[in-house]
């Protein structure tokens, strides 16, 4: 495959319709990702095999299914196990959040007070770490 | 322990008389005589089947025996067949008064003797067989009690270390794959526990009538679509298509818990997919009426005969390998428990059709007002944040501890008096409080604890509780006693981390600290564009904010303001996301709901006025 067909692909949980179409049109707007969206937890279940992406960046308190339970129904499946998720929050603080403090269900939580700049930095290493561990395990 | 022969205790003054009863039974009995009462007491308490009591004797009537023997506890069950000479309906009558089964006249006629005394050996026989039933009941129904407080609580604890402890040593560096993988399975395995443990326990619920039904607004349409999308393929293994036609249109929303809806639509299209043959089209029809939604799940096979009667009983099943029986039987729990109705018609020209109808859902703010009482309050000074966390329990105690990690200072006690006597030292800002705790449990705990502090008056602290029976009445005792939050074990460590970085008084935003409006925001330049649209969405969400609190959907109104800061500090308008901050807190502490409209309006104003200008992106 080539670089061009290996866009990483993201993909944008949030209930708030408004936010998720601007974090889309944001993340699009660079070229760099291919970047998906749904407004439910749910739908990453059941959509998960059309969707595959390669980093979940998912709110927290979301009705219906939370991101705790997204990230610990993902950890049950095979294909949804190494999938890298990053959960914004406003439960934390930007300090809190830089100091790596808050966790769900073992993924980091970004403060959503964490300026975009930054917010790419974490999707990077979020991607990077996920490669590297692919690499090393050999799948 | 009774020999196979049954006991028959004959009791007749005159010997030769017994002689001839003993001959007309024969051998299929163990025979025991009495010529005098207190004899015939005697051995009849020592276990008998069966008695055969002459009526006239000369200290004793045998009226006045069985009457004897039927005031004793040890002998009052033991058949009495009177035999007497006299054969006279009076005596007859008196005869059944003082309790016995049957009568036999004089001269004895040994065939009758033998009919008689064995007819009534087999009722005795039954009616044992019926007791033991009915103790066996009695026993299976303690032992599903005991099976219930079991999981909740015996089995929820240690899943809590089972769950936990593999995810902090996923944290260890220089773990090898194999270990990651190790850990990520005793982990996956915790959560499947779990998972059952709460299945069976709705179930169980469901069947004994206390499962506590908390209707939210459910969508049927997107249901069905989702269960047909989760279930495409085992439709698709068998061949199966499913056909959705009455999707489209007006949304068919009911009163109904989420989760149980997608229980019991999932049962009826798995069983419908499963009795459907290869190429077969499964349908789920939609109508919305007046007052009901109702749903239908068709399949073009009818239920064989046999089976029609027990569709819906537990362990009803078609005999197919893998079903439990329990299919319908499920579904029709949960459409009762949410209020509904469900049936089954079938027949070989129409197929079989599953209908449920469940209460069509009103006014989208009228359902939801149930306040979740959770303290979201903070301190800016988070350095100094101590928690207190009691706990009989070891393992919680250090998985709890973990979660916390370096957020906060952490100190332990065993027991309520223990965390009474740490309070003055350590003065923590939380409590964490585990509800069944020895010497003092959780929530006599927290009631003393917020005596003390009233009469000292500190601030007051946040007081967590955690409870491993999730049950609606430890709640209440919890928030009774004074709690702020209730935590179900086994407790995530979001869930605890949220409660505990939420410690501390807040600060005590007056509409006097509204945010500048002439102040000008600066947003990043690529968001620029997006901005309108954004602002916009945010006025109407802080409209509907303003009309949720009107009709004091206070629930509802919290997950807007949280919405609200999310967005807004997303986006750069810090001040406006502090405010709506300040109104969540608001909301989850209880405030009065006309003291958080002010700020409800300052904010809804803010947003009206708000100017911006692009600022170069921070790195």
């Amino acid at each position: 495959m080539t670089e061009e067909t290996l866009r990483p692909r993201i993909l944008l949980v949030d209930d708030d319709a408004e936010l998720l179409d601007l974090m889309q049109s944001r993340l699009l707007a660079l070229g760099r990702f291919e970047v998906m969206a749904v407004s439910r937890a749910r739908d990453v279940l059941t959509r998960f095999a059309e969707l595959r992406p390669d980093l979940i960046v998912s709110d927290i308190d979301m009705p219906g299914m939370d991101g705790g339970s997204l990230a610990a129904a993902l950890r049950e499946r095979e294909a949804g196990r190494r999938i890298p998720i990053l959960f914004l929050s406003s439960m934390i603080s930007l300090e809190e959040s830089e100091a790596g403090h808050g966790q769900v269900g073992g993924w980091p939580m970004v403060s959503k007070k964490t300026p975009f700049a930054k917010l790419l930095l974490a999707i990077e290493q979020s991607l990077e770490s996920a490669a590297e561990t692919t690499n090393r395990s050999g799948a | 322990m009774r020999p196979a022969r049954p006991r028959v205790l004959i009791v007749d003054d005159q010997a030769p008389n017994i002689d001839v009863l003993a001959e007309a039974l024969g051998e299929g009995y163990e025979l025991f005589a009495a010529t005098s009462a207190d004899r015939a007491i005697e051995l009849a308490a020592s276990g008998m089947d069966l008695i055969l009591l002459d009526v006239v004797m000369p200290e004793q009537n045998g009226f006045d025996l069985c009457r004897a023997l039927k005031a004793r506890e040890k002998t009052r069950a033991i058949p009495v067949i009177f035999v007497t000479a006299l054969g006279e309906v009076e005596d007859e009558a008196r005869g059944f008064e003082a309790g016995g089964v049957d009568y036999i006249t004089k001269p004895i006629s040994p065939p009758t003797v033998r009919a008689r005394v064995r007819t009534h050996l087999e009722l005795r026989g039954a009616h044992k067989r019926l007791e033991k039933e009915a103790e066996v009941l009695a026993e299976n129904l303690r032992l599903k009690e005991h099976v219930e407080r079991l999981s909740r609580h015996d089995l929820k604890t240690p899943l809590t270390s089972v769950i936990s402890i593999p995810q902090i040593l996923l944290e260890t560096p220089g773990l090898t794959h194999e270990q990651t993988a190790m850990l990520r399975s005793v982990e996956a395995a915790g959560y499947r526990i779990l998972d059952m443990v709460n299945r069976s326990l709705d179930l169980f619920r469901m069947e004994s009538g206390t499962y506590e039904f908390h209707p939210a607004r459910v969508d049927l349409g997107e249901l069905a679509e989702r269960v047909a999308g989760d279930l495409n393929p085992l439709a698709r293994e068998r061949e199966v298509v499913f056909d959705l036609p009455s999707l489209r249109g007006e949304p068919a929303t009911v009163k109904a818990e989420e989760l149980l809806s997608y229980s019991m639509l999932a049962n009826l299209v798995k069983n419908a997919v499963e009795a459907t043959p290869r190429g077969g089209v499964v349908r789920i029809e939609i109508e919305t009426h007046d007052a009901v939604v109702r749903m239908a799940v068709r399949n073009p096979l009818a239920v064989p005969l046999a089976l029609r009667e027990a569709f819906f009983r537990k362990y009803a099943s078609s005999g197919k390998k893998s079903g439990s029986g329990l299919g319908a039987y499920s579904a029709r729990l949960m459409a009762e428990t949410q209020r509904g109705r469900i049936e089954m018609s079938t027949s070989d020209e129409l197929g079989t059709v599953v209908t449920v109808s469940l209460e069509r859902a009103g006014n989208p703010s009228s359902t939801d007002s149930q306040a979740r009482p959770q303290a979201q309050t903070r301190v800016a000074d988070r350095a100094g944040r101590r928690v207190l966390i009691a706990d009989d329990d070891e393992p919680t105690r250090f998985v709890l501890a973990r979660f916390i990690g370096e957020t906060a200072a952490v100190a332990f006690a065993a027991d309520g008096e223990q965390a009474l006597h740490q309070i003055e030292g350590f003065d923590p800002a939380v409590v964490v409080l585990d509800a069944e705790m020895p010497v003092l449990d959780g929530p006599s705990t927290a009631t003393r604890l917020r005596a003390i502090d009233q009469a000292s008056g500190r601030p007051r602290r946040l007081i967590v509780g955690l409870s491993a029976h999730d049950d609606a009445a430890m709640r209440a005792a919890f928030l009774d006693a004074g709690c702020d939050v209730v935590l179900a074990k086994p407790v995530t460590r979001a869930a605890l981390l949220e409660a505990v970085l939420a410690c501390g008084p807040a600060p005590e935003p007056t509409p006097g600290d509204a945010p500048d409006a002439s102040e000008v925001v600066g947003v990043e330049a690529d968001l620029l564009p997006m901005i309108p649209a954004f602002l916009q969405s945010r006025r109407e969400q802080a409209k509907d904010l303003a009309a949720a609190l009107d009709d004091e959907a206070l629930e509802r109104a919290r997950a807007l303001a949280h919405k609200l800061r999310g967005g807004l500090e997303m986006c750069g308008f810090m001040k406006a996301g502090a405010l709506s901050r300040t109104i969540e807190d608001h909301l989850s502490s209880g405030r009065p709901a006309r003291e958080i409209a002010g700020q409800v309006r300052v904010l809804r104003d803010y947003l009206d006025h708000v100017r911006y200008e692009p600022r170069p992106a921070s790195s």
